[in-house]
């Protein structure tokens, strides 16, 4: 092929794939795992649902809808499983550094909370810190309350094994290291840093 | 201005490269006039070959009509100076993994026709092997990964025998507690199945704790 026509294949080529990586494809992630609390609500009203009729004494013909909705709720279970796996998988692969320090479905649900990939590597870590506390920060600012400390955050096995007094410093230097991790992901680079081990030294070190 | 290698001036101060692109600038750098020649000013603290001319790199490995591979090409910085040396017959193939970088190289591409654009990891070779069937007269690579040296040893195939290669060496990247000196012979090791080393320069004051390694392909 001569030059030219492989410069201009190339250009082409280069354009196309770049539109296609920039395209969000980290928006499936968050429909995942937006739908995982969702079919969690569902789940819990199914059950509930299940334990009530039960308690009223069903004949033979109620007992067979209780069947069906018993098996209806543990068809839920399983999505939520196969979700969770897909979560995993394309966490790895659109964030890798922020799942392995965050965890796949809490760093998911914190992407969720940023909206998009770029707008979660462009908010500064005291933001990442609060994401999925809002109602608490904003009553905060209303003059209402404390300032939260964590939001989604606050189920990160680092922050939650610590005794009260801790979790805030914890939270801020969890934090810090997701901000870099979401920026490395971001921009690309595979720099061998070892941000999860960073910061459990220093949370150790509180 | 003076010649201190073919394609690349001094004025006694600073270096430049003689404009491919008459009139226009890439990155806000400075141009200069004289004697109807157009020069663009070349920034050591922006770009790591600049900084080893300075400090004494004893060959400019991108000759006119010469074919490149460049991995780790960003938005096209120093690609556009290598553009200015390499001349209208030359051809850079520029490998990134950054689409935003990419972004701005590919629109660097419109204007320069001797630039190729690859968006791909440089550790995954088949991604681009297609187009290098011809070999190249210049490895250069400049990212800043912990296995560097790995990817210039994977890249090195594609390097016709005897030619020379660029690896730009970040000890930082590499190991944080590990002092530079050691770093940097630990790494030159590892090339010398390959390769014969040349030169090694440092690239202080303009980077720290970089290296810029030059060796030619046995």
């Amino acid at each position: 092929m001569d030059r030219k026509r492989l410069r201009e294949k190339l250009m082409k080529k280069t354009q196309t794939e770049i539109a296609e990586n920039l395209a969000g494809a980290e928006v499936h992630i968050i429909k995942a795992v937006k739908l995982i609390s969702d079919l969690d609500a569902v789940s819990n009203l199914l059950k509930e649902n299940v334990i009530d009729w039960e308690k009223r004494n069903p004949g033979e013909g109620a007992i067979k809808m209780l069947d069906q909705l018993k098996q209806n709720q543990i068809s839920i279970e399983t999505e939520k499983q196969e979700l969770t796996n897909f979560i995993e998988k394309e966490m790895d692969k659109e964030l890798p550094v922020f799942a392995s320090v965050a965890g796949a479905v809490l760093g998911a649900k914190i992407l969720a909370q940023a909206g998009s990939k770029k707008r979660l590597a462009f908010l500064p870590a005291s933001t990442v810190q609060l994401l999925g506390a809002e109602k608490a920060l904003f009553n905060h600012l209303k003059k209402q309350g404390q300032c939260p400390k964590h939001g989604h955050l606050f189920n990160h096995p680092l922050i939650q094994k610590l005794p009260k007094q801790k979790r805030g410093k914890a939270a801020r230097i969890l934090a810090g290291k997701l901000a870099i991790a979401a920026k490395m992901d971001y921009f690309g680079s595979t720099t061998d840093i070892d941000l999860l081990g960073d910061a459990e030294k220093k949370i150790a070190n509180l | 201005m003076d010649k201190k290698f073919e394609g690349i001036y001094s004025n006694g101060k600073k270096l430049f490269t003689q404009n491919l692109v008459c009139g226009a600038k890439v990155y806000g750098e400075k141009l200069v006039v004289e004697d109807g020649n157009e020069y663009r000013e070349w920034n050591p603290f922006k770009s790591k070959y600049c900084a080893a001319i300075a400090n004494g790199l004893k060959d400019n490995v991108f000759e006119k009509g010469r074919v490149i591979l460049y991995l780790g090409s960003a938005e096209g910085t120093t690609v556009s100076h290598v553009s200015d040396l390499v001349g209208s017959e030359g051809v850079i193939f520029c490998v990134d993994l950054s689409e935003i970088a990419m972004q701005k190289l590919n629109a660097l591409a419109k204007v320069r026709e001797n630039i190729f654009p690859i968006l791909s990891d440089a550790q995954k070779t088949d991604n681009y092997s297609e187009y290098l069937d011809e070999g190249v007269d210049v490895l250069f690579q400049d990212v800043s990964q912990r296995n560097q040296v790995e990817i210039f040893l994977k890249n090195a195939v594609f390097l016709k025998k005897g030619s020379f290669g660029v690896l730009s060496l970040k000890t930082k990247s590499i190991s944080q507690s590990k002092g530079k000196k050691q770093i940097l012979a630990e790494e030159t090791a590892k090339l010398e199945d390959v390769f014969t080393i040349e030169q090694i320069v440092s690239l202080e004051p303009f980077e720290k704790e970089h290296y810029l390694i030059l060796v030619r392909k046995k």
